[in-house]
């Protein structure tokens, strides 16, 4: 209570006195942060672009605790510089300050200006524990980005770059051609261009591909991109912002499948007191600081050398490996402990790592699958199963594999642990995918049919697809609803949407929704055959409810939906998709087809094989 | 003795960081005591109305201070001032081929023991608080070999200028580092230490062990980096590309960093290395 009174005190009398107000007075200030984000119906935020050259004012009003006001008042009207950001310089007195800020920035039709906080605290040493000291206004806009490229890959980037104007300004030649503002994750500008050429209607522009100033290229990551256009009072009016993907291409030799390997740690150091003073820790423990650090890695596999790509360590497998799935999920709690110290109480630092442990990999030419531990990277078991395996799921708790063997048409059950097949059933011509609901039953896709099976393999039921083979199919869960990519015999592509509850109920298969999307589903490799998409498709519960459209409008033959974002091989390539929105947010064309797609964990990248390219690509994910 | 080597061998500019006892004070000190007063003000941001009791305040700050602060400090910095690096660091030592020759072996799991132990001994991060050195140790070892085995993205330049920059933030140092600063002291390095800096075999990211040696030759050398040519183009329009620089007139960036230490208590020391170490990925 006496600290307070005094520091109190010293506040008050910081205003009046010069000694006491030369302790507390300095030339620190604030600053406010303006950013422009992409929001997601389930809050997923894309990369800020800022909002640079916009003005701001405000009017800030010092209390001290209490609310009473001390007389500090202090009008500003400033403009923020290239990154968004305005200095406020004249918060000297440590107090508690209200903060009136008008911030005249328009956002566009149906989006929100938020403002974080209103109210906060400064101090003299501008290290208050809160951070208030920074000010952050987010333009929330829930459209969605304006279509046009927003995925380059490196070393093939494309010359230039067109984008389209989004809802606010449009372009503009008349004071000046349009610049774009490239930010890197943390709102520093990585690139900045000025625009070549201007849609007549000022809907587009289209710039030189951006660079770093030394003329490299951009470094992998995920940009946020700001359009502004130039104005007669020589400042810049906001025309849209974006963002843009920079994938990263590893070359491998015939890439088929790939997983996602990935490893979350955390770490807590918390403190348990010793009040006493007699070296007995009591009372509460408090984490006080903690961290975190996570890795993906891709699992791929190289359906020439034979091998699984672990990372960068390479694992002989059979032959002809295509579908890899990684799995077993484990979590490892490293507490380190010390003793409870006289006086100084306990600290204990706290590990926790949860990783992927396991893969899995079909072998196609050696009817067999192989096992890897993906943490020693070494090969643990080989199990013959039936013949040409190509599709692979897992049980839920990932105990058991079911893998479909095109070549004789059966469907081997797989016990992980012991590595042994445990069952094996025939149901069919040519099966080629197969996917686990949540239930434990095992949906499998092959040559004009699908089946349902329990988890111990009894038929369920198996359903006519009208010819149509089956190239790969998933279950969401969450609508009882079959994604199916199939191809008739003349070569359409189609996405079917199918029923799960009324193909059983009256054994034939029932469509929610059919889409034809391509002509082209399977392709012709270099080595003259024919290769079918195995790539495994994962409609996870989020995700499937907006599924159709999603599918619609991306034109995938793969999918993989992951969160908020869906993954999809198109016919001539790539494209990333808000299934909210049903908005395809990138696409590019890749040089060959697309036959395997992975994406981590945490939604961070996307891994996608391309193996008559001999192209590994990394794409970061918008999330 | 030519850039490279002044980067490494110039310990008349490393005074020392540690108190006179070689120990690292822990006191909840004045800052400590105001903020832990100011604190039983706090109010909920955007009201004026809701504030929130002072014994009930304190948890919310804690959370508040665990999971809004941004303020760091990289201590492993902090006891590059040490006697420990005093000894090893003499004026024109051999640190700089040492740590390469060690970074050539870090594929090995017992040459990578040799080269992290190095850099934990180097950084000072063996001296902090228990028990944090010896759960980083693991930690950092198992993010070294999970970069060299392709199973953990590398640290980019630009997380190595975040982290810089925060540091600076945190101890009120003018000096800021972009990614081109970044590239520029690899650059200038790489030919001295090619296993240790590895600029031509990724031009724009780094692996674990040399992200800290980074900051390390940074922060010790105060960001005197601008008298690196810069590959920015002149005339370039670009306005957030900052060099590292120093002004004149402050203190070194182990000073201040130095200065907060000491005003500042283990609890919070700790959360600012995490959350450097977070920017990282470490």
């Amino acid at each position: 209570m006496r600290n307070r009174i005094g520091l109190l005190a010293c506040m008050l009398i910081s205003f009046l006195f010069v000694g006491c107000k030369s302790k507390y007075s300095t030339e620190q200030g604030f600053t406010i942060r303006t950013d422009d984000v992409f929001v997601d119906p389930a809050g997923n935020k894309s990369p800020a672009a800022p909002r640079p050259f916009v003005p701001v004012s405000g009017d800030l009003v010092a209390y001290v605790p209490g609310y009473v006001e001390v007389g500090s008042r202090t009008y500003y009207n400033e403009s923020t510089d290239s990154t968004g950001t305005v200095f406020i310089g004249s918060a000297r007195v440590p107090a508690l300050w209200t903060h009136y800020v008008t911030f005249p920035i328009p956002c566009g039709t149906a989006h929100l200006v938020t403002s974080v906080p209103g109210f906060f605290v400064y101090d003299d040493e501008n290290v208050f524990m809160m951070d208030l000291s920074k000010l952050t206004w987010e333009c929330q806009h829930f459209l969605t980005p304006s279509a046009s490229t927003r995925l380059a890959v490196q070393d093939s980037t494309p010359s230039t770059l067109t984008l389209g104007a989004g809802d606010e300004a449009p372009f503009s030649t008349a004071y000046g051609m349009p610049v774009l503002y490239l930010y890197n994750p943390d709102t520093s500008m990585a690139a900045s261009v000025t625009a070549s050429s201007v849609a007549s209607d000022g809907s587009s522009a289209t710039f030189p591909f951006p660079t770093l100033p030394s003329g490299s290229q951009l470094p992998a990551n995920l940009y946020g991109e700001t359009l502004l256009t130039p104005n007669a009072s020589g400042g810049y009016d906001h025309s849209g912002f974006n963002f843009l993907s920079m994938a990263s291409h590893q070359t491998l030799d015939s890439p088929f499948g790939v997983a996602a390997g990935w490893s979350n740690s955390s770490y807590n150091y918390s403190y348990t007191p010793d009040p006493y003073g007699d070296g007995t820790c009591v009372g509460t423990t408090t984490v006080f600081a903690s961290g975190s650090s996570s890795s993906q890695f891709p699992i791929v596999s190289l359906y020439s050398d034979n091998k699984v790509l672990v990372g960068s360590t390479t694992i002989p497998v059979g032959i002809g490996p295509t579908t890899v799935l990684a799995y077993a999920e484990q979590t490892t709690d490293n507490y380190q402990d010390t003793l409870c110290q006289y006086n100084t109480g306990d600290y204990v630092y706290d590990t926790t790592t949860d990783q992927l442990t396991r893969a899995i990999v079909a072998n196609s030419g050696s009817d067999s699958v192989t096992i890897l531990d993906i943490v020693n990277d070494v090969a643990v078991g080989s199990v013959p199963v039936g013949h040409i395996p190509t599709g692979i799921s897992l049980s839920p708790d990932q105990s058991k594999a079911y893998v479909t063997n095109y070549g004789d048409g059966t469907v081997s059950e797989l016990d992980l642990n012991a590595m042994t097949v445990i069952a094996t059933v025939t149901i069919g011509g040519n099966p080629i995918s197969v996917s686990t609901a949540n239930d434990g039953s095992v949906w499998v896709g092959g040559n004009g049919y699908i089946s349902k099976l329990t988890a111990s393999l009894g038929v369920v039921g198996t359903y006519s697809t009208n010819g149509k083979t089956v190239l790969s199919l998933s279950v969401g869960n969450s609508v009882s609803e079959l994604a199916v990519t199939s191809a008739d015999s003349n070569g359409n592509v189609y996405i079917d949407e199918v029923n799960t509850t009324a193909t059983v109920q009256s054994n034939s298969c029932v469509l929610n929704a059919s889409h034809q999307v391509s002509t082209l589903g399977t392709y012709v490799n270099s080595q003259n055959q024919t290769v079918r998409a195995y790539s495994r498709a994962s409609m996870s519960s989020p995700s499937a409810t907006n599924s159709s459209s999603a599918l619609q409008t991306s034109n995938p033959t793969l999918i993989v939906n992951d969160g908020w974002v869906s993954v999809s091989a198109t016919p001539t390539g790539l494209a990333v998709t808000d299934i909210a929105t049903h908005a395809a947010l990138m696409q590019i064309a890749t040089p060959a087809p697309v036959t395997g797609i992975a994406v981590d964990s945490n939604i961070h990248v996307a891994y996608v094989a391309i193996p008559d390219a001999n192209e590994l690509l990394t794409v970061p994910l918008p999330n | 003795m030519d850039r490279a080597e002044q980067y490494l061998g110039d310990t008349s500019r490393h005074p020392y960081l540690c108190s006179s006892s070689g120990t690292r004070a822990m006191p909840l000190n004045k800052p400590q005591c105001e903020i832990y007063y100011l604190s039983s003000y706090f109010c909920y941001a955007g009201s004026l109305w809701l504030c929130v009791p002072a014994q009930r305040s304190v948890n919310l700050m804690q959370r508040v201070f665990t999971s809004r602060l941004v303020l760091l400090s990289f201590l492993f910095v902090l006891f590059s001032r040490s006697s420990v690096i005093s000894q090893t660091m003499q004026p024109g030592s051999e640190l700089l081929p040492q740590l390469d020759a060690l970074a050539g072996g870090a594929d090995s799991p017992t040459g990578r023991a040799s080269y992290t132990s190095l850099v934990m001994t180097l950084s000072g991060a063996d001296k902090l608080y228990a028990p944090f050195p010896s759960a980083f140790t693991k930690r950092f070892m198992l993010a070294e070999e999970r970069v060299r085995k392709g199973k953990q993205e590398r640290v980019s330049e630009l997380a190595i200028s975040m982290a810089f920059n925060r540091l600076a933030e945190i101890i009120k140092s003018p000096a800021r580092a972009d990614v081109d600063a970044i590239h520029q002291v690899r650059t200038t390095l790489a030919d001295k230490a090619p296993h240790l800096i590895t600029v031509k075999v990724s031009p724009t990211s780094c692996y674990p062990g040399e992200a800290l040696i980074l900051i390390y030759l940074l922060v010790a050398n105060d960001g005197l980096i601008s008298k690196v040519p810069s590959r920015v183009p002149k005339g370039t329009e670009l306005a957030s590309v900052h060099v590292a620089v120093t002004t004149g007139n402050q203190k070194s960036m182990t000073s201040l960093i130095s200065d907060f230490v000491n005003g500042h208590s283990q609890m919070d020391v700790l959360t600012r290395v995490e959350r450097v170490l977070s920017l990282l990925n470490l």
